[in-house]
């Protein structure tokens, strides 16, 4: 919850005052987001995140403005609320968890970070040296590649264990 | 052990995100959209990439199949992976009239490779009957929760609960006693320890039944008489037409604690016992003896069970030879049925030593409030009393057993009235 405040307040921040409705927008985010802490929903939780993640980018379009270098401390941010209610969520049954399972559990969020970290990093290191352009678009359009290669292998894993 | 993938809806959410934000910077032109969609996206990967299928089996053992009510019963699970599983939880469907008595509820587990987790689960059967425990099912996920892998554990336990019987001291004694060798003091004459009568010396008596005492001062041989001891055969008459309360107590519950003490009170006598479960679905154990037919009974009690039906059944229904003649008919039931209470008249009509053990229903009635209520709660008492006096007129003892009380007490008090009450006419 936290995360997602500091969010909500750099985007309150770099917005000027008339852009009162993304501020309502983002307000909404986080209600919707806690909502789904609140009530063990993961669907609430996904659909507080990307609302955040478009009122940032919706903020970023508004004012027009150059690259934002901290874009990519936003994108792991938002990426480490949704593990991190994911995490309260999974663990709010009756029974008492294996100090393990946090343990493996901790492990693997912090690779996922780390590993998206360090690829959004690239990604703006090499927007800011292409200085946009053809390097963005070919950039762009290799992580949409990138994006439906995983979308395929998650398919064709789901379907031979499901055989 | 068959095993289901099932995406998580935080994969779908991920994967979502991620494509919708690469292509709004792509279409927008800003770089920060995209990087937004590629942090997901390298989330989503990392996961597909780190998932392992989990590869482990789940056996379960039930430490006993038989146990007494409220006594604890505790299910044995053991988790034996090939490959790391980080995190599996086990769930167990508990039969209704189960309980877990355990204070400590397990969660989810990890299982390192090649090794073995051993649970276990206490349960306290709340109530009398066969339960199936299962399907046992475990849920695996990876480390990140993007995938279920859902099992279910083919194995079924079953578990036997025998219902806690009250030690009966005494019972009701038959009018009637059967030929063979028994606890029950006949009303005959003959072989026996209990003193019946004196009688003159007749030839072929034995010699040392001679009353020298009586001879002497009659001048004349006169022999002691005894009663001989011997069988009875018992039938209990259960009546699970219909039931009053919930899963937990109830007067069908009460009836069959009731049965199988006085089953197993007729048995350790050496009589015979028969059951006849008359109900939507009509049962019966033809009446026999000795332990094996102690066990008959109480698993025949164990699929005891109040069924809807609105067929008429009268005793035409049942086997002739499950009612021996002179047999010790034992009625318990709430009497809340027409059909039981046409069909108890029925067999004293046919001469039958019957006694009605009335389970009261009073207890599992929620009292009345308004008015209405009361009146109406008032005249079905006074129907239920007019019911009894049918029996009394008919020479049938009815003794209401409240549950919480002993049921030895109903017992003597329907002894009590076929010893001294029965000869009084009630008009």
């Amino acid at each position: 919850m936290a995360l997602v405040c500091a969010i909500v307040g750099y985007v309150g921040v770099a917005t000027p005052a008339a852009a009162v409705i993304l501020m309502i927008a983002a307000v909404g985010c986080v209600g919707v987001f806690a909502a789904g802490i609140a009530l063990g929903t993961l669907t609430l939780v996904q659909w507080g995140i990307g609302g955040l993640a478009a009122v940032y980018v919706g903020s970023l379009l508004y004012r027009g403005a150059g690259p934002d270098q901290w874009s990519v401390l936003i994108a792991i941010g938002l990426l480490a609320s949704g593990e991190m209610a994911s995490w309260s969520i999974d663990s709010r049954r009756r029974g008492s968890d294996d100090i393990a399972v946090h343990l493996l559990r901790l492990r693997a969020i912090a690779l996922a970070v780390a590993a998206a970290l360090a690829l959004g990093v690239v990604v703006q290191t090499a927007a800011q040296l292409g200085g946009g352009g053809a390097a963005s678009a070919a950039l762009a359009t290799g992580a949409v590649l990138v994006g439906v290669a995983v979308i395929c292998l998650l398919l064709w894993r789901i379907r031979t264990s499901s055989a | 052990m068959t095993v289901r993938l099932r995406p998580s809806p935080k994969l779908l959410g991920y994967a979502t995100i991620g494509v919708v934000f690469l292509l709004a910077g792509v279409l927008f032109g800003r770089v920060e959209a995209a990087e937004i969609g590629i942090v997901f996206l390298a989330a989503v990967l990392v996961g597909v990439v780190m998932v392992r299928e989990p590869r482990f089996e789940v056996t379960a053992t039930l430490e006993h199949d038989a146990v007494m009510e409220h006594e604890q019963v505790v299910l044995d699970l053991e988790v034996a992976a090939t490959g790391r599983v980080p995190w599996v939880e086990i769930g167990v469907a508990t039969p209704s009239g189960v309980e877990r008595s355990g204070k400590r509820l397990f969660g989810a587990i990890a299982v390192d490779e090649d090794s073995v987790r051993r649970m276990s689960i206490e349960f306290e059967p709340v109530r009398w009957g066969a339960f199936r425990f299962g399907p046992i099912t475990a849920a695996a996920r990876d480390s990140l929760g993007f995938f279920t892998y859902d099992s279910v554990v083919p194995q079924r336990h079953t578990l036997r609960v025998f219902p806690h019987e009250e030690l009966l001291a005494r019972a009701i004694r038959p009018f009637e006693t059967q030929l063979y060798a028994g606890d029950e003091v006949s009303r005959r004459r003959g072989d026996g320890i209990e003193f019946a009568d004196v009688r003159p010396f007749q030839r072929g008596d034995r010699v040392r039944r001679i009353n020298w005492r009586v001879s002497t001062r009659l001048q004349e041989l006169h022999i002691n008489e005894m009663h001989p001891e011997r069988n009875a055969d018992v039938v209990i008459f259960l009546d699970s037409f219909s039931e009053i309360g919930d899963a937990r107590d109830s007067t069908l519950l009460a009836a069959v604690r009731a049965t199988a003490a006085t089953a197993r009170h007729y048995l350790r006598r050496r009589d015979r016992v028969g059951l006849v479960t008359f109900g939507g679905t009509l049962r019966w154990q033809l009446p026999g003896v000795g332990l094996r037919q102690a066990y008959r009974i109480i698993d025949a009690l164990l699929s005891t069970d109040s069924m809807l039906s609105y067929a008429w059944k009268s005793i035409d229904v049942i086997p002739a030879r499950t009612l021996p003649p002179k047999a010790l008919v034992i009625a318990i039931s709430p009497l809340l049925d027409a059909r039981t209470t046409s069909a108890l008249l029925d067999l004293r009509g046919r001469g039958f030593d019957l006694v009605i053990v009335e389970v009261s229903s009073l207890s599992f009635i929620a009292q009345p409030k308004t008015d209405d209520e009361k009146i109406a709660y008032r005249l079905w008492l006074l129907k239920r009393q007019a019911m009894r006096y049918e029996y009394w007129r008919a020479g049938v003892p009815v003794a209401v057993w409240t549950h919480e009380e002993p049921l030895i007490a109903a017992l003597q008090e329907v002894e009590q009235f076929r010893r001294y009450g029965r000869n009084l006419r009630i008009s």
